[in-house]
Formats: structure tokens, C-alpha cells, sequence
């Protein structure tokens, strides 16, 4: 199962292009998570046996009590993993200099979502900066891959940089069902796939690993380029596509963000998490019955009969199949 | 086991609205030859019955106006007269618990005597001292009585009276009922009034089943806090856990078990039967317990059970519960000791409307031969 | 019999007159903490000492010398989770039970935190508003909720001591159960409850007759006190929850919206906890 995600807030610092949350905050009442959802969120976990948990937003550092709550997960002996922008005001950078700097990375790591220069801000970039002053040797970089000419030198040089933990989670921008984002349509997902195969070099000679976050086919890659993938991740590579599970301020949770305004459920519906992936696994396999993958041959595919791949990212078939789908599926 | 309900007065210092003990303006008070004489009678009744127990409940009136003196007596007199068959009798009190003091409450507990049965009413003026009857200081009293009872680690009971004023507050009653008494519940019986009912208290047999519906689901649902509320804990007992025992009225099985003792040593079937002055089986002067037990004026209630589960109560499936209810209620209500009494009324409202509903369980107790 | 517990001021000449007697010492000040423990007669037990303190609890310095001494914290106000969080791990090493005030809404809060951080603590009233809706989600939290977390009172006390078919008085807590406790001033003037102390409802004066005051019939016919509620048959006596609440809130005009369906949820809840229930079924545990 999934490392859990407990969105602090929906409030967010940036406007990036790619954004599948986009919606979900602009529709968004709730502003953050209080002191009793969160430990009722906590104890949900502990009873289900997760001691990991990631927090993101929006931008989770914009709640008021952002190191509060970090502090607390952690004093519960939870693992805990912060997705940041890395883009917050001076005193809360202090703030979490002050209370957060002594965990090493295995109790407390970030995931820090980097955009290109080009498209961020001075400000930014030096508030990223600062951040990464003090955090980078316990943090990640996340990059979201949303056009296929994107460039991954910079990425290289901050963690270098920075002396950052030497990994990349790359993710792709996926399309939000009923919904207009910017996000790699399928027909132009082998071209990433090979933009991306001729950054591996960079990376092998940075002792970088490029991890996926859910949704790559396998079949974008060559046999080569995967065997590439298998030594630089050190065994481990994953073209899964499975719930996320979101939990939101308001106590909702859905599959993951770009199914946010998919079938979202109350927490409180359900008695672990367990029961949660179940339901959304279920849910997404009827999706599959209709259409196995992001391409057609998915249907007959081998590697996704045998869950080596899943055959890219579900959102993808909901984007191209809404007809065949039954509407009780999407809500 | 025989039950006797000994009245050796019938006065009281309370005026309860409902008492047909009082209006009967009986003053007599038994004098100490007839109480010996009744300790003889059981002497030899429990003597020609090795096995036998009598419970002998002391009733009235008020039982208290006796003085400890009485009671005192009573011991030395069962001692006397009772030396090898005085561990088989059971001394039971029913005491309005206003008049009690050490003085008693020793004499109490030489005859073993260690809880007594009482009643209580939260609404005020339907018991109570005087002509307006005074409940403020009625139940000031009884709360000093109860006070007493507990520092001598006594318990003490209640039965409570439904009437009309009642049904309004069903659910307050209860409650306050079991707050009064946490460990010892209440039980609810209905309103007896035959004849003129002046102040308008009496009530149907479906009233009082609405009454005990209205409480039921609370007591249902939390049977551990409130163990032994009647008549739900015998309904229960008898449907879930097979133990067929029931209250008197209900039992179908007082024919041979009960008599009433009045002042002047005059028996009848039960207290009941004392009050209203119906079933006289003649003077313990006269007779012996053995023949006042088994006196021929008893057959109309023997034959009874056979009739009515051949007539009226044919196939009836709530008969297991309720046996057709007191004869001397039929008796008061139809001048037929074989017709049913107005329990049958309540008996199948209860059970079809609220009991089976809540639990889901269906009662089904027809007459077996 | 057992010997009630004193409940007395910090008074060295008073705590020096009575002999062989358990003491739980009130101060308003941290800085007698040490003072009190040295000043116990060595034939005198201290079984605790009650603080009642003006500062938030999170503003409070603890001291790691207070070790295993038992410490009844009284405050206000819960004050600033970043503060506290840095002494968390001392306060675990001592023996200290928080109690935050039922007026102010955070406090419940702050208390779901603070047992979640396994730190035993509670809620203590004054005639102060109450949220009763807050106060029925912490019960459910103390009671019915599975992860383990300490104990929050007068909760815990309830679910532990329930009489399924008699009377729980919750006031032993806080120590004004008159079985269990007597409070004593610095003029030797005794009282059943701290609030008859202050308002001068004295049972005895003087030191020296402390332990005569068992044989009073007052003393005797506390454990009737619940009657004077039944004679005044007061909304207290109709309530379903009466038996574990004992007319505690029997000052608030409106009881049907307030501490009736809350008393009536916790008596539900102290019912749950004698029996132990584990369903086997799939029911939502929250």
C-alpha cells in the first residue's frame, strides 16, 4: 500500500501550469486541516498499521500549524514526508529551522517540487534556495514532466548544489477527467519517454536515481533504457498505478490528485485504511475492465496482465473512454 | 411454598389515594393470643410438611404502627412455638418505611429480616398524610426511614402504583425510580379501583401496556444498569431464558399457595382477596393452615387454569405470561372467577406493540397439557 | 473505616500538628514544590501535590528534580503546542496529571493532544459555560477510542469505577469527595468539599478533632447525600444520567440541551467500557 498523503491546506504559494490540483483548490472551502482532524487522521493510521505519511497541500507550510503538526506525527513515531515548493516566508523558514533541522531522514524527509527557472520567479527561486540551505541534505527532488522538450540539468545542479539526497521523483502531469489541464497526451508519451532516456547518462554519472511516481508505461521505454532504469534505481522501478489515497482538510479522501473530484468518500466511512485501498482498487479495476491502459494494446498486454506494468495512469483512460465508463463510477 | 400476607393491622398513618386497606376502617389490631396461635398453626404446618417454607409477609395498613414491642414478641413466640421449624419461616416486610426506627429495625433483624419492600410516589398528593395528603413531608419521612435501613445495611424496594396521572410521565417515573433506588429496581404494577373512582385515577389494561411500552426500549437496551424491573425482567426471563416463573397474577399458580391473615385471625385467598372480602376460607381459630391451604372454596380457582385454556384462552400464545391474570380481578370486574382479568388486555398490547417489536423475538407460549 | 485524606494549604505548623495522615498539599506556586516535600512529616504520607497556576501549561517550566512526585497541574489554558513540545520529554519522566479548564474550547484540544502524547490529564469545571458538544466528543475520544492514549478525567475515573447499579461520584478526581477527603485551613477550620471551605461551612475546627469527624452523623449520611436531590425532586432527580453525574450541573437553567444528553452519552459510554464490547463486525470505530 501507499504511503498516505494528508493535505494540510489547498492553499498553494504557486500557479504552475501543470497543476491537476488546480481545480481542486480553486473549488476548495476548507483552508486547512484543524487539531482534531489531524489526530483523528493519526489515529485512523496507527489502528490501520501506517506509520508513514507524506503532507502536502496546496503548499503544506502555509498552515499556521504546519510545524506543529509536523511535530506532533513525529513525536507519534510516524515517518514523515513533506512535499514542498520549498517557496514559504522567512519565518517559517526559521520556524522549521529551529524545530525540524535535528531529524535526521529517516524520520522527517521533504520532496521538494522544483519547476524550471524559466518559469519561476526570482523570489522564488532565492526562497527555494534558502530553504534548501537547511534542508537539502534530508530532501528530494520532485520534478513534474508536462511538455516533452523539458531540460533536467538544472535539477542535477541543485542537488549538487545543495548536497541533496541523490534521487529524483519524476512524475508525470496527468490529465483531469472531465476537466482541461496541460498534461503529455498518450500520443506524444514515447516522445517524453525518450527525451528523458537521454538525460540517463547525466544521471548515471551523478549517481542520481530517477524514480517514477504512478502512471509510466512500461512499453515507453526500450529494453535498454529499462535495464538503464533497473541499475540506476537499484533494482527497484515502478510503472504502478495504484490509489495514493488523499486525505483532505474537510476529512474526504479520494484515490489520488488527479482523481480528486473522483468518487471522493468521508473518512470516517470507513475503519482503516485498508478498506480504503480496497475500495478504490475495486473501483479502478472495473475502470480497467473497460480499457486496460493509456494505449490500446494495453488490453492484451502481457506485463500488465502480469502486473509488471499497469499500463499508465487511470485518469488517462477516464479522459479518453468517459462514454464507456459507467457514470457511477465517476461522481 | 406457601406465602402468607399477615395482616395483623390494617391501619395507616398514610392516606394513600389508591389503598383499599384503608377504606375497609379496620382499627383492630391482632392481640398476642391470636399471634401465637398463628405461629402454632405454622408450627404444625410446617411440621406435617418437612419440606415446606412459609413466607410470611407482614402487611397492613402500616405494619410500623405495631411498635417494636410486636415484633419483639413475634421473635420470642416463634422461638417458643416454633423451635425446630423456625428456619423454614422467610419474614418478609411491605412498610411505607415513614415510621421505621432503630427500635424496629432491631426487632427486624432478630426475625432475619433484611429488606424491605415499600412504594413510592414522585407525584405529589396521591400519597401522602391528612385529607390533602401531605407527600412533602410523607417523603421526608420515607427518606429518613431509607436512611436508616442503609446505615443498618438494609435494602429496600418499591412497587409503583400506575394511575392516570402517571401516563403522562412514564419515562420520568422510571428514571427517577432507579435513581431513587440504584441497586433494587421498581415494580410497576396498574391501578385496582372498583366501584367509584372519584379522583379519575384508574386505567385500561392497554393504558398501563402504553405505560410500560414508553419505558420498555430504555430498559431493553441497557438491561445490565436496570436488572430487575417487573414485570419486564420475569417477561424476559420466561421468553429468553426459558425460566417460567412469574408474578402472582401471572403465574396461574396461587390456587394452593397463598392465604391472607387478617387482625381477627380471618383468612381469605390472598391479600387481595382480604381487601375486597371475597374467597373467606374461615377462621385460623377454626381451622388449620393445612385445611385453610386446601379448603374446598379454592376449587373455582383450581378449575380455572383447565377452563380458560379451553375457552377464552384457547391456543392464546401469551398464556406461557400471563395465565389469564388475577381470578379475584376477573372476579372484581366480571363476577366470574372464569373469565380472563384486564391483564389479558395489557398482556397483548405490551408484548405485540412494544416487547416483540424492539426485541424481534416472537412470544409464543400457548397452554401445554 | 479508612482515614480520609487531608486536603490542605502549604503550612508547615499544621502539617507538623497532625500526625499519620496523607496529605495532598495545595500551592499556587511552583517554587514550594520542593518546600512541600521537605516538609512532610515523617509520619505523614504526601500523596500529592495540587497546583493551581494562573500561567498557561505550556509556559510552565518543569523541573526534572520533581521526578516521580505526584503533581496535579491546574491551569487555564493549554497556551502554545511549540511551546510545550520541547519539554514533552521531561514531563514524561515525572508524574504530573494536567488539568485544563472546561471554559476555554482549545482546552479539549489540548487535552486530546496531550493523552495522544500518552500524558495523563483532564478537565476541571468551575460554573463557567461549557461547550457540551465539545465535551461529548472528548468523553468519546477518553472512552470509546481504540489507539492507546492516557487517561483523560473525570472520564477515565468514571469508566474505571463505574457502579453499574449504584452511584459514581467523579468528585474523588479532584479530591472533594467528602468519603475520601477533608480540607483543612490554615486556621484548622475543616470542610467536606473545598468550595464549603471557602464558604465557610465548616464540620469541625481544629486539628486536634480531625479524626473524630468520622463519627459525626453528618459525616455518616454523606453517602445520602443524593437525597436531598430526590426530596426536591428537581430536574436532577428525573435524569436518566443521574446516578453518575449526581446533580453536579443541577445549577444550569437549561439542562435538556446541556448536561442531560451529554450525562446520558457518558453513562452509555460507561456501560460500553464494563462490557468490553469487541464487535466483530465492520463497525465504523469512530
Amino acid at each position: 500500500m501507499l504511503m498516505p498523503n494528508i493535505l494540510l491546506t489547498e492553499k498553494c504559494v504557486r500557479s504552475c501550469p501543470y497543476c491537476f490540483a488546480k481545480q481542486h483548490m480553486e473549488d476548495s472551502e476548507v483552508t486547512g486541516i484543524t487539531w482534531d482532524n489531524l489526530m483523528y487522521i493519526v489515529d485512523f493510521l496507527e489502528l490501520s498499521g501506517q506509520k508513514k505519511v507524506s503532507l502536502l497541500g496546496g503548499e503544506p507550510t502555509l498552515h499556521p500549524r504546519f510545524v506543529d503538526f509536523t511535530l506532533y506525527l513525529l513525536e507519534r513515531s510516524f515517518h514523515v514526508n513533506i512535499f514542498t515548493s520549498g517557496i514559504m516566508s522567512e519565518s517559517r523558514l526559521w520556524q522549521c529551522r529551529d524545530f525540524l533541522s535535528k531529524y535526521p531522514h529517516e524520520r522527517l524527509s521533504f520532496t521538494c517540487n522544483l519547476n524550471h527557472p524559466s518559469i519561476s520567479a526570482p523570489a522564488e527561486t532565492s526562497r527555494v534556495e534558502a530553504f534548501l540551505e537547511i534542508f537539502g541534505p534530508v530532501s528530494v527532488l520532485s520534478f513534474n514532466v508536462y511538455t516533452v522538450d523539458f531540460d533536467m540539468n538544472f535539477l542535477v545542479e541543485t542537488i549538487d548544489r545543495f548536497n541533496m539526497r541523490r534521487h529524483i521523483r519524476i512524475g508525470l502531469a496527468h490529465p483531469i477527467p472531465g476537466e482541461i489541464n496541460r498534461f503529455i497526451p498518450a500520443a506524444d508519451l514515447k516522445k517524453m519517454a525518450g527525451r528523458l532516456s537521454g538525460f540517463f547518462d547525466l544521471l548515471e554519472k551523478s549517481e542520481i536515481s530517477p524514480g517514477f511516481d504512478c502512471g509510466m508505461p512500461m512499453c515507453l521505454f526500450s529494453d535498454a533504457d529499462i535495464g538503464r532504469l533497473f541499475k540506476l534505481n537499484q533494482g527497484m522501478v515502478n510503472f504502478g498505478c495504484g490509489p495514493a489515497i488523499d486525505i483532505g482538510p474537510d476529512m474526504m479522501v479520494w484515490a489520488c490528485f488527479p482523481l480528486s473530484n473522483v468518487n471522493k468518500r468521508s473518512l470516517y466511512e470507513f475503519n482503516n485504511l485498508q478498506e480504503i485501498d480496497s475500495y478504490y482498487k475495486e473501483l479502478h479495476a472495473s475502470v480497467r475492465k473497460v480499457k486496460g491502459g493509456v494505449f490500446d494494446v494495453c488490453d492484451d498486454c502481457q506485463w500488465r496482465k502480469k502486473e509488471l506494468c499497469r499500463g499508465g495512469c487511470i485518469a488517462h483512460i477516464m479522459n479518453q473512454v468517459p462514454d464507456k465508463i459507467n457514470t457511477g463510477i465517476i461522481s | 411454598m406457601a406465602v402468607v400476607i399477615f395482616k395483623a393491622i390494617e391501619k395507616c398513618n398514610s392516606n394513600c389515594i389508591y389503598c383499599d386497606v384503608i377504606k375497609k376502617h379496620q382499627d383492630k389490631v391482632m392481640d398476642y393470643e391470636l399471634l401465637k396461635l398463628i405461629f402454632i398453626r405454622m408450627n404444625e404446618y410446617l411440621t406435617d410438611h418437612p419440606g415446606e417454607e412459609i413466607t410470611f409477609t407482614w402487611h397492613g395498613g402500616e405494619v410500623c404502627l405495631l411498635g417494636a414491642e410486636y415484633f419483639r414478641v413475634a421473635y420470642k413466640l416463634q422461638e417458643d412455638y416454633c423451635p425446630e421449624t423456625k428456619n423454614r419461616i422467610n419474614h418478609l416486610v411491605q412498610s411505607n418505611l415513614t415510621l421505621i426506627n432503630q427500635e424496629i429495625i432491631d426487632a427486624f433483624l432478630s426475625l432475619g429480616i433484611k429488606q424491605i419492600g415499600s412504594s413510592f410516589e414522585p407525584i405529589h398528593h396521591i400519597r401522602g398524610y391528612g385529607k390533602n395528603r401531605d407527600s412533602e413531608l410523607y417523603n421526608r419521612k420515607f427518606i429518613d426511614g431509607v436512611k436508616l435501613l442503609a446505615r443498618n445495611n438494609m435494602t429496600w424496594g418499591v412497587i409503583y402504583v400506575v394511575h392516570r396521572l402517571s401516563l403522562k410521565m412514564p419515562l420520568e417515573i422510571f428514571y427517577y425510580l432507579t435513581n431513587l433506588n440504584a441497586s433494587s429496581h421498581p415494580n410497576f404494577n396498574q391501578i385496582k379501583m372498583y366501584g367509584e373512582d372519584r379522583h379519575n385515577l384508574a386505567i385500561s389494561g392497554e393504558e398501563f401496556a402504553d405505560f410500560l411500552g414508553a419505558i420498555f426500549p430504555v430498559w431493553y437496551h441497557h438491561r445490565e444498569r436496570y436488572p430487575n424491573i417487573q414485570p419486564f425482567a420475569d417477561i424476559w426471563r420466561n421468553t429468553f431464558e426459558n425460566n417460567m416463573s412469574m408474578m402472582c397474577e401471572s403465574s396461574g399458580q396461587c390456587t394452593y399457595r397463598w392465604v391472607y391473615v387478617g387482625p381477627e385471625g380471618e383468612t381469605s385467598q390472598c391479600g387481595r382477596a382480604g381487601d375486597y372480602g371475597i374467597l373467606k376460607y374461615g377462621n385460623l381459630k377454626n381451622f388449620t393452615f393445612q385445611e385453610i391451604m386446601n379448603s374446598k372454596l379454592r376449587k373455582p380457582l383450581a378449575l380455572r387454569q383447565k377452563y380458560l385454556s379451553e375457552n377464552e384462552c384457547k391456543n392464546c400464545r401469551f398464556w406461557g405470561i400471563c395465565h389469564g391474570g388475577c381470578p379475584l380481578d376477573a372476579f372484581m370486574i366480571h363476577n366470574d372467577f372464569m373469565k380472563v382479568s384486564s391483564k389479558c388486555d395489557t398482556t397483548k398490547r405490551f408484548i405485540e406493540k412494544y416487547f416483540e417489536p424492539v426485541t424481534g423475538f416472537k412470544v409464543d407460549f400457548p397452554y401445554l397439557n | 473505616m479508612i482515614k480520609p485524606v487531608l486536603v490542605c494549604p502549604f503550612n508547615r505548623k499544621l502539617m507538623d500538628k497532625i500526625k499519620n495522615t496523607q496529605f495532598i498539599i495545595t500551592v499556587t506556586g511552583f517554587d514550594d514544590i520542593h518546600e512541600v516535600i521537605k516538609s512532610v512529616h515523617r509520619t505523614n504520607e504526601l500523596l500529592g501535590i495540587k497546583i493551581h497556576t494562573e500561567k498557561t501549561l505550556s509556559s510552565i517550566d518543569f523541573d526534572k528534580n520533581w521526578e516521580k512526585f505526584p503533581l496535579f497541574i491546574y491551569a487555564e489554558n493549554f497556551g502554545e503546542f511549540l511551546e510545550l513540545f520541547p519539554k514533552t520529554e521531561i514531563i514524561r519522566n515525572l508524574n504530573v496529571h494536567f488539568f485544563l479548564s472546561a471554559h476555554n474550547e482549545f482546552n479539549f484540544t489540548g487535552l486530546k493532544i496531550l493523552a495522544s502524547l500518552r500524558i495523563h490529564c483532564g478537565l476541571w469545571f468551575d460554573k463557567l459555560p461549557v461547550s457540551w458538544d465539545l465535551m461529548n466528543d472528548l468523553m468519546h475520544y477518553a472512552i470509546y477510542s481504540k489507539p492507546k492514549h492516557a487517561h483523560i478525567e473525570p472520564f477515565k475515573w468514571l469508566a474505571e469505577h463505574y457502579a453499574v447499579n449504584g452511584y459514581s461520584n467523579y468528585d474523588a478526581v479532584y479530591f472533594n469527595d467528602p468519603i475520601k477527603f477533608l480540607h483543612i485551613n490554615s486556621n484548622e477550620q475543616v470542610a467536606f468539599t473545598a468550595d464549603d471551605l471557602l464558604n465557610n461551612k465548616f464540620i469541625a475546627e481544629g486539628a486536634e478533632n480531625i479524626d473524630s469527624i468520622q463519627n459525626l452523623q453528618e459525616y455518616k449520611d454523606l453517602s445520602h447525600s443524593r437525597y436531598e436531590s430526590m426530596l426536591k425532586m428537581d430536574d436532577c432527580s428525573f435524569c436518566s444520567a443521574f446516578r453518575i453525574c449526581l446533580g453536579k450541573f443541577g445549577y444550569l437553567k437549561d439542562k435538556k440541551t446541556t448536561c442531560q444528553p451529554f450525562f446520558a452519552d457518558l453513562h452509555d459510554a460507561c456501560d460500553y467500557h464494563l462490557s468490553g464490547k469487541k464487535t466483530k463486525e465492520n463497525i465504523l470505530w469512530q
